[in-house]
């Protein structure tokens, strides 16, 4: 009997996990807003003319053959590109673009693919591996590509090419970017009787502004006046809008005075208690403000989508507080071809594709980031809102020590170094000069010792 | 007599012998295990030994650098630092998660009514995939919205930074992998514990032992061969903790999480040093090795395999 009775609990845990797993799915393709959104999207891929002509179509007739792209990104990325390439073989019958997503581990496959002599034709570079790749002659050089297809590198802002270059030669194509703004929780500044930041607003406002909004009841935080991530775009902000020098001659050089001055803004906040402590993945800090729990919280354009879905108050987007001077560092994936590719033609072909107006408004449907041709940034089909502050900030894109620091081909170890140190700050058991001290001194010894 | 001796001898080498028939039918049986033994163990274990020995990081081409990695390992403080945090981790998890496992095991070994319930319960955790255990344990850690900390505050505790302050972060990933894999080593000692002869807990009934005796003089020294077994595994899979870590802390704040096979796959899969981390692993391997070894030595002299 004792037995039947646990082999029927069995039956009825497991049947309860196969039906919590398959519970999504049904969820998935039940839940009206899915599914509209899956409909619409194809629908939008059947309604987009498929004679709508690029500058590179001329040139795509009489191609033939098979090309590999990989690319990672969530499942609305996955459709868009497979949209996009639907479109792409339409206009050009005689090619086939296999469509290769990795939502995970992207790197450690791409690794894997080249060591093996496998590399997908087309794949995405983050700007910090372009150098590693091209060293290792893995990605072609696209300088013809560019020369065959200019309207590629046209209209481009100044310097985002230099992003997908190693030692002066172009191996990869910024594809969109993302600027860091301020996201603002407008019903929040209204309750407090605060006018929302104007783009002069400045490094010492915000701390104010941060000081204001943040509500502590029976000695707990019910509501921060701004929320800070421990990530490279976070810091490269703060360091940048004070003009520093952290990375000079080749070595790290996060003990500038500036930097220290710009790290010290995220450092304050936190250990104020404007704002909590960051974690490790992002993920607490974006809920915190789709919640509204957060009155001000600096990100990227990739929180655009989600914002929208989810937050059920008045939102909006301004500029980054200035510093002393304005930066904003540069955060893309880059499309390369890969160097062994015996399709070079039409992976340059499809290359052009993608980079242009048609490409472009399948692939920044969803607002998850921003064209990198000033024609089109201001465009609000491709854009979208919030518009404005992306445009403002167009105009300040790139960090001089964010490009040489990329160039050593070592940032991820040197960005892992930052954010170690960084947390020992957040976490209030060193300072941030102490911390910066110990970023130089092991990134320049291990890393920068050459 | 002389055509005799060729007729045996032909028919020697015509057919097989049933002892070799049999002996090619087992290697047959154990071959699938064998080939991916092989293929999955004892080849990337020789060629870490071997890869140790050279400057590659996938990518590029690989250099011959002899012994460098071994020297650079043994001065990066990030490695040493990821080695202290290792034996602490085996240090807090092993004894915790044993002396967990016991007692849970006793208490299921209990006859109880609905004990096949709680039995399914426990074992549950080990059944559900560590990356969806470690993410729930993300948000119930959580220091502004997560349930411990919300517990906490009914108290008028302050929030903690489970994962976020050094101080309690490797413990706080200790506590979720003590209750994900308590379970498995339970299973173990139950099992144990069942196949103990009634006949000696009715002997001991007469004698009027009491239940700590009954658990020092009966049951642990009956199930110390399945206790060995346990402990042996449990340090061995305990110096390779890396998934909790890869998806909880991202081995911070600082460098309190670093583990050796975390920083191993930093280097392996995001460094692009390929060369180093194999040298990380052959040391471990050497490590495990030595410990297991040392286990073996003390504990194999306290089992008793029969009664």
């Amino acid at each position: 009997m004792k037995r039947a009775i646990s082999i029927f609990l069995v039956l009825i845990i497991m049947l309860s996990l196969i039906s919590g797993c398959g519970g999504s799915k049904s969820e998935d393709t039940q839940e009206p807003s899915e599914s509209t959104k899956e409909e619409t999207s194809t629908e939008e891929a059947s309604e987009k003319p498929a004679d709508l002509k690029w500058d590179g179509y001329e040139l795509s007739k009489g191609l033939e053959g098979k090309i590999t792209f990989m690319h990672w990104g969530d499942d609305y990325e996955r459709q868009m590109y497979a949209d996009l390439i639907e479109a792409y073989e339409e206009l050009v019958p005689g090619v086939e673009v296999e469509q290769m997503y990795t939502p995970g581990d992207y790197y450690t496959k791409l690794q894997t693919l080249a060591a093996s002599g496998t590399l997908p034709d087309v794949f995405w570079l983050n700007e910090a591996r372009v150098k590693e790749f091209s060293d290792a002659g893995l990605v072609a050089d696209l300088t013809d590509v560019l020369e065959k297809y200019p309207a590629i590198a046209e209209g481009m802002f100044d310097g985002a090419l230099e992003y997908g270059q190693a030692d002066g030669i172009q191996y990869a194509i910024p594809k969109d970017f993302t600027s860091y703004v301020m996201y603002i929780n407008v019903d929040l500044f209204e309750e407090a009787g605060i006018p929302i930041p104007t783009s002069d607003w400045t490094m010492d406002d915000y701390i104010e502004l941060a000081e204001k909004l943040t509500i502590v009841e029976n000695g707990r935080t019910v509501q921060y006046g701004t929320a800070v991530n421990n990530y490279r775009a976070d810091w490269i902000n703060f360091m940048g809008n004070y003009d520093a020098e952290w990375f000079k001659d080749g070595k790290s050089n996060i003990s500038d005075p500036n930097a220290i001055k710009g790290l010290s803004v995220p450092a304050t906040l936190v250990e104020k208690g404007y704002a909590p402590a960051p974690g490790t993945t992002g993920e607490s800090e974006d809920r915190l403000f789709i919640i509204g729990q957060v009155a001000m919280y600096p990100s990227g354009r990739w929180v655009v989508p989600s914002f929208l879905a989810e937050c059920d108050f008045e939102w909006t987007a301004v500029e980054f507080p200035k510093g002393t001077t304005r930066v904003c560092p540069f955060i893309t994936a880059n499309v390369a071809i890969s160097a062994h590719t015996e399709n070079k033609e039409i992976a340059a072909n499809f290359l052009s594709f993608l980079m242009s107006e048609t490409g472009l408004s399948y692939t920044l449907a969803s607002g998850l980031s921003v064209p990198l041709y000033e024609n089109l940034i201001t465009n609000k089909n491709i854009l979208g809102e919030p518009a404005e502050a992306f445009i403002a900030t167009s105009k300040y894109i790139g960090d001089k020590e964010q490009i040489e620091a990329l160039a050593t081909g070592k940032w991820a170890e040197y960005d892992a170094i930052i954010s170690a140190e960084l947390s020992l700050v957040f976490e209030g058991s060193q300072t941030i000069e102490e911390a910066a001290r110990n970023i130089d001194k092991k990134a320049n010894e291990t890393l920068f010792n050459d | 007599m002389k055509s005799a001796t060729t007729d045996i001898s032909q028919k020697k080498t015509k057919g097989m012998s049933l002892k070799r028939k049999e002996a090619l039918t087992g290697y047959l049986f154990i071959a699938p295990a064998l080939i991916s033994l092989c293929v999955f163990v004892i080849y990337p274990v020789v060629a870490s030994f071997i890869i140790s020995g050279f400057d590659w990081g996938i990518l590029s081409a690989p250099k011959f650098i002899g012994l460098e990695n071994y020297k650079t390992l043994f001065k990066d403080p990030v490695f040493l630092e990821s080695l202290k945090n290792t034996t602490k981790w085996v240090i807090i998890y092993v004894p915790a998660s044993i002396t967990v496992s016991l007692i849970v095991a006793l208490a299921m070994d209990m006859p109880l009514r609905g004990i096949g319930f709680f039995r399914v319960m426990f074992y549950l955790p080990v059944i559900t995939p560590m990356v969806v255990c470690a993410l729930l344990f993300v948000w119930i850690y959580n220091t502004e919205f997560g349930v411990l900390n919300y517990v906490l505050s009914l108290f008028k505790i302050p929030p903690v930074g489970w994962l976020s302050d050094k101080r309690f972060s490797l413990i706080s990933i200790a506590l979720m992998s003590i209750w994900k894999h308590s379970g498995y080593n339970m299973l173990i000692l139950l099992s144990a514990l069942q196949g103990i002869p009634e006949t000696l807990y009715e002997a001991a009934a007469i004698d009027g032992i009491t239940p700590w005796r009954k658990f020092i003089n009966i049951k642990l020294p009956l199930i110390m061969p399945s206790m060995y077994f346990v402990i042996l595994t449990s340090v061995i899979d305990a110096f390779q903790v890396f998934t909790e870590v890869f998806i909880m802390t991202k081995g911070g704040p600082g460098y309190s999480t670093h583990t050796v096979s975390y920083y191993l796959f930093a280097n392996a899969f995001e460094y692009g040093k390929m060369g180093y981390a194999c040298a990380m692993a052959v040391v471990m391997f050497i490590i495990i090795l030595t410990v297991t070894l040392i286990q073996d030595r003390i504990l194999n002299k306290n089992v008793q395999y029969d009664i």
